[in-house]
């Protein structure tokens, strides 16, 4: 079953009593006083598969979002989410419980989901290869990733690039969450395509206003599929520029994933393999752009090539202080 | 007496060359550095024996680079400082 074959009355009784679904690899338990939580859910995760008691599962992370015994219940209301017994966020006004819930989830792959090495990018796949989109601020990476998604990319992820540190394949694994968009680029996905499912604006939030898109349906419905590691895409949004594509140093690649990524020095000796292996396979480039139409047919002819490629006979990498430690 | 400079022994270290620099991982420090060829020279000696600055300087003179043997020896001091304070050699008691 899924969380979009519940009716309102099933989905709040769930709430009250912990709502259990998937998303990707992970699985979580939302539990809610707020019932105005569940039809938002509803909206943007309607693939969702639910986790049924009978199934005797735990969950990966357990989320309550309650609103307050106090005065703040009724007067200027607000949420507050607690997990694990923890309290990490400042309340919430009560208006505001989806991005809440979206940044309070964030909160909890980051902090706990450490068998994954994390890179802060959004990840979308097409003809079975990755395309990876590093978050650097003002990139612009969601705005990018949902015109990808809305012109029949798949997405994997908008955040949480996710691999195995071991997998020798460089296999990124989906979580398809809904796409946070902020301020401007909320009116430029919603006239970039009808299909867009956008849920409500959030004015005001910590990050401006929010409204957040939902996965396709091809996205949400192959969470279990991962696509190998391709290319990566650094892109730049510049308002009246030219489309422009332009490759990358490897040293300078490996700089920037590894230094945004949630967790490289928690994994390690197998996070530093894990990213010299994509970056000795995987070419990379920054892209300029302010049309976005022109910079999606632009990325469409790039990854075509780089598919071309990649067929070819994985590159190794080579040190020369490694020839010498070899021999000691 | 000059002061003698190695490795840390069994030290695992992991190391990719792009362009001009070479990454390298301390699996003892946890610390990912990026080493400029000079570094990267004065490693490849190291790892195999240890050695003092006059014996470096004697193996790694380039006259081209327009410095005499005090100034290169100079620029050496400061590189093996460098890479004692990031933890990848260290003096011989």
């Amino acid at each position: 079953m899924i969380l979009g074959e519940l009716t309102g009355s099933e989905l709040a009784h769930r709430l009250s009593q912990g709502l259990r679904f998937r998303t990707g690899p992970f699985s979580l338990c939302l539990q809610s006083d707020y019932a105005g939580i569940g039809q938002q859910l509803r909206l943007l995760y309607p693939l969702a598969p639910l986790i049924e008691d009978h199934d005797r599962q735990l969950t990966d992370f357990a989320i309550q979002l309650q609103r307050p015994r106090n005065l703040r219940r009724w007067l200027r209301p607000q949420i507050i989410m607690r997990t694990d017994a923890e309290t990490p966020f400042e309340p919430f006004q009560l208006d505001h419980a989806l991005p809440l819930f979206e940044w309070s989830y964030n909160w909890c792959i980051a902090t706990q989901a450490q068998q994954y090495l994390m890179l802060h990018s959004a990840v979308v796949e097409k003809d079975g290869l990755a395309l990876i989109l590093p978050a650097l601020p003002g990139s612009g990476k969601s705005t990018l990733s949902a015109a990808l998604m809305l012109r029949g990319w798949r997405l994997l992820t908008d955040e949480f690039g996710l691999l195995r540190p071991g997998d020798e394949a460089s296999a990124f694994h989906p979580l398809p969450r809904p796409i946070p968009l902020k301020n401007e680029s909320i009116e430029v996905i919603r006239n970039f395509s009808g299909a867009a499912t956008l849920g409500p604006t959030y004015p005001k939030t910590r990050k401006g206003d929010v409204a957040h898109l939902m996965p396709t349906h091809d996205s949400q419905s192959r969470w279990h599929e991962t696509a190998p590691a391709g290319w990566f895409l650094f892109p730049q949004y510049q308002a009246g520029s030219a489309t422009q594509l332009d490759p990358l140093a490897r040293g300078w690649t490996f700089m920037k994933i590894s230094g945004n990524s949630f967790n490289y020095k928690l994994q390690g000796a197998q996070g530093f393999r894990a990213i010299s292996r994509m970056v000795n396979n995987c070419p990379s480039y920054a892209l300029h752009y302010s049309d976005l139409d022109d910079a999606v047919s632009r990325i469409d002819s790039l990854h075509s090539k780089v598919i071309q490629e990649h067929k070819h006979t994985p590159r190794q990498g080579s040190c020369s202080l490694k020839t010498r430690l070899k021999s000691h | 007496m000059p002061q003698n400079w190695q490795t840390h022994g069994r030290h695992g270290w992991l190391c990719e060359d792009w362009e001009e620099e070479t990454f390298l991982f301390n699996p003892l420090s946890g610390h990912t550095h990026i080493l400029n060829g000079a570094a990267v020279a004065l490693l490849e000696i190291l790892v195999r024996a240890p050695a003092d600055i006059d014996s470096l300087t004697n193996k790694l003179l380039d006259h081209e680079t327009g410095l005499d043997s005090e100034q290169f020896k100079a620029l050496l001091a400061r590189q093996l400082e460098q890479l004692f304070q990031m933890g990848l050699i260290k003096p011989v008691p």
